[in-house]
């Protein structure tokens, strides 16, 4: 039985729906991602697991007992959750060890086992030799493992993250996320971890949810929906993607405009509006006409080191991004065949 | 091509860019000498007194009678006591009303803080008055209710004491704590509460461990303002000590002028006055300079509300008790002794009368001639102070360098020097050669001028921090020139902060007493001064008319200043 549970979860400010009846199941230990662009709802499906926000309809469960319903919800600070903040949230009056200590102090242990408990947290984080400092003389980097430090040492029920690693620099937002992954792996805290950064969620995830506009577009493993993207928008937020859509002529092959595609899986309907998706370095570019090809012209190229980016139009007015070796050679007319691997064009809903 | 016409005058017949005129230079040379003869010359002439007897010899015996002579030592002692009492009890009251204001879901947050900062207009000397009319042991207003109910002959306040004065003084002082505390608690992030609360902590111990100590160096601010405003106080003083026998610092040195007037030992009386005010104004920078601690910035969400819960109208109750001191009650007592033939007597229409309005306004020469004073004073030095103010915040905001610090250290030091040590320094500069200004209303427009500077000033740098130096460039690099950019970009966005600017110049002005009591004569009273003298001869209904009229024309003025900054007035405005 799954330990975080959402059930139809929606929350309306006025006639503005922030999250539309979502469903979510989360199992204990594993850590999940809530992956979407700035205003998908992730940040309120956070806020309403901890507490501070009142759901519309449906449930938050944990363990079997619901903590949250419309008109009755347990105060936050009776789940036994910790939260990581966008901010960090360090209370600038207290030492690194006050602050790791708070949670602690309020769960009435004696002095010898908060000194002891935060100790080992300290240098789990490697930060014990900054004990004694105050949270506006550490670097950004330190300050963050202070607060994983600090929601992590009371032992949460649940642990909650929002966007940890946005104020962060690039490097250091690099060497965080695994430095989240490990400390993950060392606990193993049923972990919920809300991003808008797909490298960070494809680090530190055993499960991505997908939100967009409100609802959850997918749920699976990072490697699940890089490869089996089931929309446009998933296909296209993680990793990048042409999708492109048209008349399906059978179960496989539709008509996009510009030429008749073939796919690998039998999944469209005949005569129904189809849609498929296909990554920008899987379009293979060729000089002549071939098996499931499509004439295009290219309409500008940049060479980027390891890769060409190739911007392309078909004949019917449709553009498309193909990413491919760098020592291509386009001719000077810019036209060129593009062929579709089937394996590679993956149904999608748009 | 088609937009060369407008961009013809880029460049002159032989091809040579046309070179603008710098007046910058020269402008900001005159506004320096200016502000150096306007603070540093009654600071100069203090000091020359202060260190030199009556024969003009240089001395030090006036520091010797000052820490001697206990005519001028017990002032000394009545001041800091008055003061520390303030600042203790000002935190203690505003600390729990600026909590309740910004952090719970008090029914009617928004006028509670409206009421409080509307305190500010009043002046602190009517305050007094209208709390001698309440608590005056015979005459006040509640001594005669007490009587009545018990029927004893006692009087329940004596507002003729050590502790009316400092009860009166905290009521005017307590609103500039408030302020201050409930700025810093506004700023406090949510996410700082929030994470205690999901750790465990409940509503309250948040309360303690958090918000509390996070807002402590705004509160030790705060009290630090009110010992200020306590120790440079005149008025209050001047009304309710000279009455019960004992005197401030401020009002000795004020009995110093008269006859026979010792301008030698005032000013040398004057001058522990403003180093302890210095002294405390940069502990006060310390404080909140600092802004206590580091807070990381962020992303932080809307705060949370604490909800009171059974306690929601207790509280309001509460608060309304502690608005009925500074405000509700003393209005009240002036409004009826403004219409009735005796102040203290009981509220019936047989007593009501117009007797005090007549005499205001007809009977009495005084008024007319103050309320034009008063008037022209506040007009002309709003709107002198506006531009001078609005220059140096320019200069300073646009040139930089040590120039603009040293022209922003000018405009601020009157901050440091309080209005009776001013009005004395201005006395004796002006009182003598070359430029005899005493008598006319000269000398008070150069004290008013003086004495709101720094906060003028402060409201326009507030403006121009706002008005990124960006938004001019890309006028002036569309085609625009740097008067059309003045016009056309930086006057409209700074207006609402210039009319800011002139009100706080206005009110300030119109109940300044500590400089305009040393330094009016005969002919150029205004209004506080007149209010003051009609005090000395017990006339409340007279002072109460005059206060209530001198109120409503403020508010009128300040009314008509915000209509204007209203009119036109663009809802966008948060881009600046």
């Amino acid at each position: 039985m799954s330990h975080l549970l959402l059930e139809r979860v929606s929350k309306h400010y006025g006639s503005t729906t922030v999250l539309d009846s979502i469903d979510l199941a989360v199992e204990r230990g594993a850590l999940v991602c809530l992956l979407g662009p700035s205003g998908c709802g992730k940040t309120t499906t956070l806020r309403l697991i901890a507490g501070f926000v009142e759901p519309s309809t449906g449930t938050i469960s944990v363990g079997g007992n619901i903590l949250s319903r419309p008109g009755n919800v347990l105060a936050p600070e009776r789940r036994g959750m910790s939260m990581i903040f966008q901010s960090y949230a360090l209370w600038p009056h207290m030492t690194i060890f006050e602050n790791v200590a708070f949670g602690l102090t309020l769960r009435k242990f004696d002095k010898a086992q908060i000194s002891a408990a935060v100790g080992r947290m300290l240098s789990a984080v490697k930060l014990d030799h900054l004990a004694e400092r105050y949270p506006g003389e550490l670097s950004g980097g330190q300050q963050q493992r202070v607060a994983l430090a600090r929601a992590l040492v009371v032992d949460p029920e649940i642990l909650l993250l929002d966007e940890p690693l946005s104020n962060l620099d690039a490097a250091l937002r690099e060497e965080m996320r695994f430095e989240v992954r490990r400390l993950h792996d060392e606990f193993r805290y049923t972990t919920v971890y809300v991003t808008h950064d797909q490298a960070e969620a494809m680090t530190a995830a055993d499960i991505i949810v997908v939100m967009n506009g409100g609802r959850i577009e997918q749920i699976g493993s990072p490697e699940d929906i890089y490869t089996r993207p089931r929309s446009g928008f998933v296909a296209n937020f993680l990793g990048g993607a042409n999708v492109l859509s048209g008349k399906a002529l059978d179960d496989i092959r539709l008509d996009i405009g510009a030429g008749v595609v073939r796919c690998a899986e039998p999944l469209f309907t005949k005569d129904q509006v189809g849609a498929f998706s296909i990554r920008f370095h899987e379009l293979d570019i060729r000089a002549e006409e071939g098996v499931n090809t499509v004439q295009a012209r290219v309409t500008r190229q940049t060479f980027l080191g390891a890769t060409r980016d190739l911007s392309l139009v078909l004949s019917d007015g449709t553009t498309l991004r193909a990413s491919t070796a760098p020592d291509l050679r386009i001719p000077e007319s810019g036209a060129v065949w593009v062929r579709f691997d089937p394996q590679r064009c993956r149904p999608v809903t748009l | 091509m088609t937009a060369t016409p407008a961009l013809k005058s880029f460049a002159t017949a032989d091809g040579r860019h046309p070179a603008g005129i710098d007046l910058s230079a020269g402008v900001l040379g005159a506004i320096f000498l200016f502000l150096a003869a306007l603070v540093g010359l009654p600071l100069l002439w203090l000091a020359v007194f202060a260190f030199t007897n009556a024969k003009g010899m240089p001395t030090l015996a006036n520091f010797g009678d000052l820490v001697s002579d206990p005519d001028l030592l017990d002032p000394l002692i009545t001041t800091f006591s008055l003061a520390a009492l303030v600042a203790v009890f000002a935190a203690i009251s505003a600390a729990p009303l600026a909590w309740l204001v910004s952090r719970t879901n008090l029914p009617g947050r928004r006028i509670v803080r409206a009421l409080l900062t509307a305190s500010f207009v009043t002046p602190p000397f009517l305050g007094a008055i209208s709390w001698e009319i309440l608590a005056a042991p015979n005459s006040g207003i509640l001594n005669r209710l007490w009587r009545e109910m018990s029927g004893g002959t006692e009087a329940l306040f004596d507002i003729y004491t050590f502790s009316g004065l400092v009860f009166v003084v905290t009521c005017y002082t307590a609103p500039y704590v408030f302020v201050v505390l409930s700025n810093a608690l506004d700023r406090i992030p949510a996410d700082l509460e929030d994470a205690a609360g999901i750790l465990g902590a409940s509503r309250w111990r948040v309360v303690r461990a958090i918000t509390l100590p996070l807002a402590l160096p705004a509160l030790l601010a705060g009290a630090l303002v009110a010992f200020l405003q306590a120790m440079t106080l005149f008025g209050s003083p001047a009304i309710l000590a000279i009455p019960a026998g004992f005197h401030t610092i401020t009002t000795k040195i004020y009995s110093l002028f008269q006859f026979p007037p010792k301008p030698e030992v005032a000013a040398a009386a004057a001058l522990p006055l403003l180093i302890v005010t210095m002294l405390l104004l940069f502990m006060q920078s310390r404080l909140l300079g600092r802004r206590g601690y580091a807070v990381v910035g962020g992303k932080s969400g809307e705060a949370r509300l604490m909800a009171l819960g059974i306690w929601r109208w207790p509280a309001f109750a509460l608060v309304m008790m502690v608005l009925a001191l500074p405000l509700f009650l003393p209005y009240g007592a002036l409004l009826k002794a403004a219409f009735s033939r005796v102040p203290a007597g009981p509220l019936d229409l047989a007593s009501l009368t117009l007797t005090h309005v007549n005499f205001v306004f007809i009977e009495f020469s005084q008024t007319r001639r103050a309320f034009a004073n008063t008037f022209i004073l506040a007009l002309g030095t709003a709107s002198a102070g506006t531009i001078l103010t609005l220059l140096i915040a320019y200069m300073v905001a646009r040139q930089g360098g040590r120039a603009g610090r040293l022209l922003e250290a000018l405009a601020s030091a009157p901050l440091a020097i309080p209005g009776i040590v001013l009005g004395v320094g201005l006395f004796l500069a002006y009182t003598r050669g070359p430029l005899v200004l005493y008598g006319t209303l000269w000398i008070l427009f150069f004290a008013f001028l003086t004495i709101e500077l720094p906060v003028a000033y402060q409201q326009m740098r507030a403006s121009f921090r706002g008005l990124h130096p960006e938004l001019e460039e890309a006028s002036r690099v569309l085609g625009a020139t740097r008067l059309g950019t003045l016009r056309r970009i930086t006057a409209p966005l700074l207006k609402s902060g210039v009319i800011a600017g002139w009100c706080l110049i206005f009110i300030g002005v119109v109940r300044e007493l500590s400089a305009a009591v040393i330094l009016s004569s005969q002919n150029t009273k205004v209004l506080s001064v007149v209010i003051f003298d009609l005090n000395e001869s017990g006339d409340l209904g007279a002072i109460a008319v005059i206060g209530v009229t001198m109120l409503l024309l403020t508010f009128a003025i300040i009314g008509f200043a915000n209509w204007i900054a209203g009119v036109g007035a663009d809802p966008r405005r948060a881009v600046g």
